[in-house]
């Protein structure tokens, strides 16, 4: 069987670069070069005076886009809920934050949006504003025809409360503008990388990629996350062997975006970014060789 | 462009107020990897040659124009800027004396992705720097 996902690269691999050694088209003319079709974008640092780019920006960024045969996938915000100290945000300012964002989303022509919502316990549980916020949002989302999809990501595993509730309210309310967007971060199964004194690394949830297929309705866009993928293609802590080939089994059909997480040393992003397409590649030929 | 640190060379220099140096500048680049709602800022300490600056007296400047840390916190719809180099103006009678300085900047903020325990979150940069002025 044939893989049915597309290549895209969140412009976070060149966190490291950009407006350092690379300008925005630099970093999209090098994840096109590097094999991705799809771009996705952090609002908040790919926008130049965000959250108000002017139209002569926009009109820009189509362009260069088009000028590079790519398309815009899916649009990175936040919805800030300590934005103001001693207190959370409502659900109707947070509302206002997320619709503002929806509509500078569907203005650069991205069809998904991610925002990463407030956390009100050390196990992440999202602030519960979130349910009244995406609710009102929805006639939005489908007059806008942008679909929100909150992030999962470790230490948040598929069965968890967070991954529940948001079910729960595609479920009641029938939506097809709200889901899920995987971080393949939680197939992570050792910690691959020599970490220095005290640096983060994602917690270990070592989730089998299978078990993907259930959710898979509601999956509009997956992080191919990496930190540290050798020379010999092997990504250092997450098998993309099990991942790409789950994701061909299962027939996902949305963008796989290539997301460099790992060492931000000037230029290693984009030799980073390469070495993660030719091995998905790789064990694309693979994956599909096998399922003949 | 901007440098790739936290603390940016350029832009470091005395500031003159009525004829005489009444402290220094210093500009920092954001180390997050997205801009920041100026609100979420819970200010910077600035030591160089370890002589504290406490983050309190501080006064920023963001997009042109000049704030304390009050009114930063208090801030609508204020960012800082991903692209945008933030200057810090450290009030210090008669200034640093040209040459080398050892600089750091403990800047604080908050995080609403990460859990309260971990608030506010704290990036640390040192950086030896010249002072031509």
């Amino acid at each position: 069987m044939k893989a049915k996902f597309k290549l895209g690269a969140s412009l976070y691999c060149y966190v490291g670069d950009f407006t350092v050694t690379m300008t925005l088209e630099d970093c999209i003319a090098d994840a096109v070069d590097a094999g991705a079709k799809g771009i996705e974008i952090l609002s908040e640092a790919h926008i130049p005076n965000y959250p108000n780019p002017s139209d002569k920006w926009i009109e820009h960024w189509h362009e260069v886009l088009a000028s590079y045969g790519a398309v815009p996938t899916c649009y990175d915000c936040w919805v800030d809920s300590r934005l103001r100290k001693g207190r959370l945000l409502t659900a109707e300012e947070s509302l206002n934050f997320l619709l503002a964002d929806m509509k500078l989303a569907h203005r650069l022509g991205f069809k998904i949006m991610r925002p990463k919502l407030g956390v009100i316990s050390d196990d992440l549980l999202p602030d519960p504003v979130w349910r009244e916020m995406v609710e009102r949002a929805l006639p939005f989302a489908e007059k806008y025809d942008v679909r929100i999809a909150p992030e999962i990501h470790s230490p948040t595993p598929l069965k968890s409360k967070t991954v529940d509730g948001y079910l729960d309210l595609v479920a009641k309310t029938g939506t097809k503008h709200f889901g899920l967007l995987i971080d393949a971060g939680i197939f992570k199964v050792r910690e691959g990388r020599k970490l220095e004194p005290g640096q983060w690394a994602d917690p270990i949830l070592a989730i089998d990629p299978r078990d993907l297929f259930p959710y898979l309705p509601y999956i509009f866009h997956i992080h191919g996350k990496f930190w540290e993928v050798t020379e010999d293609l092997i990504e250092t802590s997450i098998p993309y062997d099990k991942v790409v080939a789950g994701l061909v089994e299962g027939g996902y059909e949305g963008y796989l975006s290539a997301e460099y997480e790992g060492d931000r040393t000037l230029y290693r992003g984009s030799e980073q970014m390469r070495r993660q397409f030719a091995m998905i590649h790789r064990f694309t030929a693979q994956a599909e060789a096998a399922g003949k | 462009m901007l440098e790739k640190d936290m603390i940016q060379q350029r832009g470091f220099r005395n500031v003159v107020e009525d004829g005489s140096m009444s402290g220094f500048q210093l500009r920092i680049r954001t180390p997050y990897y997205r801009g920041i709602w100026a609100s979420l800022l819970e200010g910077a300490n600035v030591t160089v040659d370890g002589e504290v600056f406490a983050k309190e007296d501080i006064r920023w400047t963001l997009a042109g124009t000049s704030f304390s840390l009050q009114e930063l916190e208090n801030s609508s719809g204020l960012r800082w800027q991903f692209d945008d180099a933030a200057t810090l103006t450290v009030p210090k009678a008669g200034g640093l004396e040209p040459g080398l300085h050892e600089v750091k900047v403990e800047l604080r903020f908050r995080a609403s992705y990460m859990p309260e325990n971990m608030q506010p979150w704290i990036e640390r940069a040192q950086r030896k720097i010249t002072l031509v002025a």
